[in-house]
């Protein structure tokens, strides 16, 4: 066999790989005609392959000692899919773990878990596999990595991960003698990991000291948390069915299970589930004991514990200790009672002053951390950790002992059953003791004020809306986009309406709120971000300080805020806003009604632009069926829900639908809302990118041409929406070599979005690399590098090492050094991005392939035409005459 | 001296790869020797082991680029291939009834078992994919002689991981389709 048919061989091997059976036989069809001993090769190469050919060389050549008897056979089964086991390591609650070596792709040592039988184990993988992309994404040294996840033979599910040598964290703090200050120091690098992990999408969910280990790193104790992803793939929801195996055993941890997993709040978790598992956990460590007795929960029906977990208040935890001292010194007999003097002695300190130092702040953090209620918790982690950090700097902290009416309510909710009224709470109360009852009285008593002020407001809130109508109607609405009109300089008019708006309603809470929402809304959509924020911010706390938490106008505050930070691009406070919203939507109406489609609508545009591609189409249809039924076919939200719908489906490759779905959504929006609607340039917009991407030019160009002329028109010249209009016209324009007109273009885009946008933003890299791509077009080669070289800063900002985006920047900036003649610099740029891409995106993707012909480009250019010629083989043979340089395809928006 | 040939070999003289050869040679013979007569039973070595105990004790722990340590593990994995090669074409002819002449005791190679591959197959399909792509036969080498990971196997041919991966893939079919039909090698 000659060199050459190998070569060729293994070109079409590697690209077959890639593809689908189905596709294989077309490409080897036209690839191998006339050549049968060609294709003879390859067919059998992708059988062997496909077969896997068992142990073939798989194993190193071995140097075993002459006797082969004494098999280690007490070490579980030899391997589980391609693992090798090594040994046991230990068994849980849920299964069992192994310690294993993994050879391919790479060898290393991996720790996995085989879930004990009892799981519905197709489920189990397909919610691995639904969070496996946002796993991937997560790179924090407080992390441990998982892997994979598969089924034994058996057929049950398993888990592989990073293996993490170290002690479960409460262990590690008392066998170091750890004091106060060193164990908050260990919990605030915790807090850490886990923010990482929520910034990527990913909750916890079982977070407990076992799932906490502490490892050295030359005497620094690292922290590491192992088992992300485990507890949503196992169960989505504890129920009766899911919390305990069929033999009775008790999987999740309830001592650590945060109110909404107990049930009964019918909440999905959300990252403040881990918020109050940290809560839980610091407990521990503040008192070596967990915050509910584990083994009266353990001996508790199944209702019992939840109900425990819902309602119960756990003591402080200097309370905790001072319990645990008066139990050890009365029952000092039983060699088992644990209690402070043994912490204290393991801390080296008089059990009086570890009280002392728990007591206050430690405790309200602790307590705040762990509330019932979760938007009384910290809103994320690194809030939590923040609090730490102001205690360990003696500055205050931001947790404070719940008020005297706050205390009330929680037992009005507690008790809703029996306290329907207010006479009724007076007898209950009554009952109780002295204390209490004094306590219920004042309470009573700032109750019935509370009722008159609530009066008072209402009547408050129709002068609000009286002059709410007069902003709207007469003023403001005018600049709103959608409906065409005024010119955009009424700016002006809202930066005096801003000032004017300081002071003057004192006393008039629910007027202002109104004033600033409409302020607030009006300049998002003039794309005024910051003094949106403000408005909205404001308007925000004074509906809550007017009608509490659970509020149709406090959720209306939320959403409208959520969709602020949304534009701005700060994801993750908008998402849990949203989320808050449409609970709040759910408990005041039920599941059908138009504020729950509206914020469950928002709440998949976010989830989606995490990549949860399969939660986003559910929940956009779930939104879609709650409009049909509240709107009927032929509404706007209905159109709007059928573009979004159309985006998701878009994303997941379903073409033909997508565009039947946004015509019909266009078509719709054109309607009822008229020619120059952004949402029927929204839907245009998308229409011609999927148009674009298909190959119809001409087409596309018309629509971006005319959505650009409308925004123009509607919003004005200075709009980051324009901007994302020029960008997408200039990139259509440079694939059909019109470079001269997209470079203007796209360079109009990147002003624009540098005046309306934080320098960092990620839209402004998105400009500068569409415009470094068309410098480098018309051979300002200098001029590129230093474009895309800024476009590079920033997305290294934001996107982790090793990003498909940042391969593609350095590899276009190879180009540029290339075209300057500085081939040694280029080489490995090149090289190494080229890997990236052909790793992240695989070898047939569009960036990939540039990134190739780049590489060939520059050792042809270079002189080393036998380089160039070797990589140029790896191009499919279609890509070879037809490669142009530069051919990278860009993305609309 | 062999930190010297090494640095040499990685300079691009061919005579010091060629040179360090047989002393690698030697040093796996003899460090497989000593390691069988002290293991248990029931234990495998495997070559990656011995292979970095022959480096340390030949290299010390100096610690030249991974360039040359890539030089010292290619004529590693070349003394084992060797080994093993010369250990089947004895038991080939002891199979043949051919040479019956005995070997002094202190020439006989340790008792490597052979593994589960046709190894004269095996070296003959190898010689064939290093003459028509010499970075494969370079990464057959390594991995399988010498027992590198993936990562160390990339670190010693100055190429990324998933390119060896990539490749690593293909020469395995590759190698097994040429075993499986041996008369496809013309």
């Amino acid at each position: 066999m000659e060199a050459a048919k190998v070569k060729q061989a293994e070109q079409l091997f590697q690209i077959a790989i890639g593809l689908p059976a189905s596709e294989r036989d077309t490409l080897l069809a036209e690839r191998c005609a006339g050549d049968a001993g060609l294709r003879a090769l390859v067919d059998q190469l992708l059988a062997h392959d496909a077969t896997g050919m068992g142990e073939f060389m798989q194993q190193p050549v071995f140097m075993p000692v002459p006797d082969r008897t004494g098999k280690n056979l007490d070490s579980g089964p030899e391997s589980i899919g391609r693992y090798r086991i090594t040994r046991t390591v230990g068994e849980g609650g849920m299964g069992i773990v192994y310690l294993a070596e993994q050879t391919e792709p790479v060898r290393r040592q991996v720790a996995l878990k085989v879930i004990k039988p009892g799981m519905d184990t197709r489920q189990v993988i397909a919610r691995f596999e639904s969070e496996r992309q946002a796993l991937a994404m997560m790179n924090h040294p407080g992390i441990a990595k998982v892997f994979d996840a598969g089924v034994t033979e058996h057929g049950r599910p398993y888990f592989v991960m990073e293996h993490v040598s170290g002690v479960i964290i409460t262990e590690f703090c008392n066998e170091h003698r750890f004091n106060v200050r060193q164990r908050l120091e260990l919990f605030r690098q915790v807090c850490q990991a886990i923010q990482h992990a929520h910034q990527n999408g990913i909750i916890h969910r079982d977070i407990k000291p076992s799932n906490l280990l502490v490892g050295e790193d030359n005497g620094t104790p690292i922290p590491k948390v192992i088992d992300f992803g485990v507890a949503k793939a196992i169960s989505q929801r504890l129920t009766d069915k899911t919390l305990f195996t069929q033999q009775g055993q008790f999987i999740g941890t309830p001592a650590y299970m945060s109110p909404e997993q107990a049930g009964g709040t019918g909440l999905d978790v959300d990252t403040r589930t881990d918020i109050y598992s940290l809560g839980a956990l610091l407990y521990e460590l503040l008192t070596d004991s967990p915050p509910f007795d584990v083994e009266k929960l353990r001996q508790s029906p199944f209702d019992e514990i939840c109900r425990t977990i819902r309602e119960e208040e756990p003591p402080k935890p200097s309370t905790r200790l001072s319990e645990i001292a008066l139990a050890a010194r009365t029952q000092a007999t039983r060699p088992s009672a644990k209690g402070v003097p043994e912490l204290a002695r393991v801390l080296g300190m008089d059990h009086r002053s570890l009280v002392k130092q728990l007591r206050g702040d430690l405790d309200w953090i602790t307590l705040k951390a762990m509330e019932k209620d979760r938007s009384r918790r910290y809103a994320t982690a690194s809030d939590l950790a923040a609090d730490i950090q102001r205690y360990l700097n003696d500055e205050p902290v931001l947790a404070s002992p719940p008020t005297a009416v706050y205390r009330f309510k929680k037992f009005i909710r507690r008790n809703r059953a029996v306290a329907t009224g207010l006479a009724a709470v007076f007898v209950v109360l009554v009952a109780g003791t002295a204390f209490t009852t004094v306590f219920a009285i004042g309470q009573a008593r700032a109750r019935a004020e509370a009722e008159a002020a609530r009066d008072e407001a209402e009547r408050q809130a129709k002068i609000a809306q009286a002059v709410n109508d007069f902003l709207n109607n007469d003023l403001l609405t005018s600049v709103r986009p959608g409906r065409q009109g005024l010119d955009v300089t009424v700016r002006e008019v809202l930066d005096r309406a801003s000032e004017a708006v300081e002071g003057k309603f004192d006393g008039e809470p629910l007027v202002e709120a109104s004033v600033r929402k409409t302020l607030g809304v009006t300049y998002t959509s003039l794309g005024e971000y910051d003094s949106a924020e403000q408005h909205l911010r404001t308007a925000l706390d004074l509906h809550r300080a007017s009608f509490g938490e659970h509020h149709t106008r406090v959720a209306a505050s939320l959403r409208d805020l959520a969709e602020l930070l949304y534009y701005k691009g700060d994801h993750q406070d908008a998402e849990a806003l949203y989320r808050e919203a449409v609970e709040i939507g759910r408990s005041l109406f039920g599941a059908e009604h138009p504020d729950v489609a509206e914020a469950l609508n928002d709440l998949a545009a976010l989830v989606h632009l995490r990549r949860d591609y399969e939660t986003a189409e559910n929940l956009f249809r779930e939104a879609l069926t709650i409009r049909r039924k509240v709107y009927g076919e032929e509404h706007p939200k209905v159109a709007e829900s059928l573009h979004n719908l159309a985006g998701v489906l878009e994303t997941l490759h379903e073409r033909a639908a997508a565009e039947s779905l946004y015509r019909q959504a266009m078509d719709m929006s054109r309607r009822l809302l008229g020619d120059e609607h952004p949402n029927v340039i929204y839907s245009q917009n998308n229409l011609a990118r999927l148009l674009e991407s298909g190959g119809d030019f001409q087409e596309a160009e018309r629509l971006f041409r005319a959505a650009l002329a409308t925004r123009r028109k509607v919003l004005g010249d200075n709009h980051p929406e324009v901007a994302a209009s020029l960008n997408n016209l200039a990139n259509l324009l440079r694939k059909k070599g019109q470079y001269v007109e997209a470079e203007s273009l796209a360079s109009e885009g990147l002003q624009i979005r540098r005046a309306a946008l934080a320098p960092s933003h990620l839209h402004i890299a998105r400009s500068l690399r569409l415009l470094g791509q068309i410098t480098l077009l018309r051979g300002r080669a200098a001029e590129a590098e230093k474009v895309l070289g800024e476009c590079l800063d920033i997305r290294r900002q934001s996107l982790p090492q090793g990003h498909a985006l940042l391969a593609d920047t350095e590899s276009l900036l190879g180009e540029c050094m290339a075209k300057q003649t500085r081939f040694a610099e280029a080489e490995p740029l090149l090289i190494s991005s080229y890997e990236t891409l052909n790793d992240k995106l695989g070898p047939t993707h569009s960036r990939t392939m540039a990134a190739l012909n780049r590489i060939v480009d520059l050792y042809a250019s270079w002189g080393k035409a036998e380089s160039a010629a070797s990589w140029r083989a790896r191009l499919p043979v279609s890509a070879r005459d037809a490669h142009a340089p530069s051919g990278a395809s860009g993305k609309s928006e | 001296m062999v930190t010297q040939m090494l640095r040499a070999a990685s300079d691009g003289d061919p005579q010091a790869a060629a040179d360090l050869l047989p002393l690698v040679y030697s040093e796996l013979r003899k460090l497989a020797r000593a390691r069988m007569a002290k293991t248990p039973p029931g234990n495998t070595l495997q070559p990656t082991a011995l292979v970095h105990e022959a480096y340390l004790r030949l290299i010390g722990r100096d610690n030249p680029s991974w360039n040359s340590r890539g030089h010292f593990f290619a004529a590693a994995a070349q003394a084992m291939r060797q080994i093993l090669v010369e250990q089947a074409r004895r038991k080939f002819t002891l199979k043949r009834g051919g040479n019956r002449k005995r070997i002094p005791l202190d020439e006989v190679d340790p008792a490597i078992e052979p593994p589960p591959e046709d190894v004269l197959a095996l070296n003959e399909g190898l010689t064939h994919l290093e003459k028509v792509d010499p970075r494969k036969g370079q990464i057959v080498m390594l991995r399988y002689f010498a027992g590198l990971t993936t990562e160390e196997t990339a670190a010693a041919l100055s190429v990324s991981a998933p390119t060896v991966e990539r490749e690593w893939r293909f020469a395995r079919a590759f190698l097994y389709t040429l075993l499986a039909n041996p008369e496809s090698h013309a």
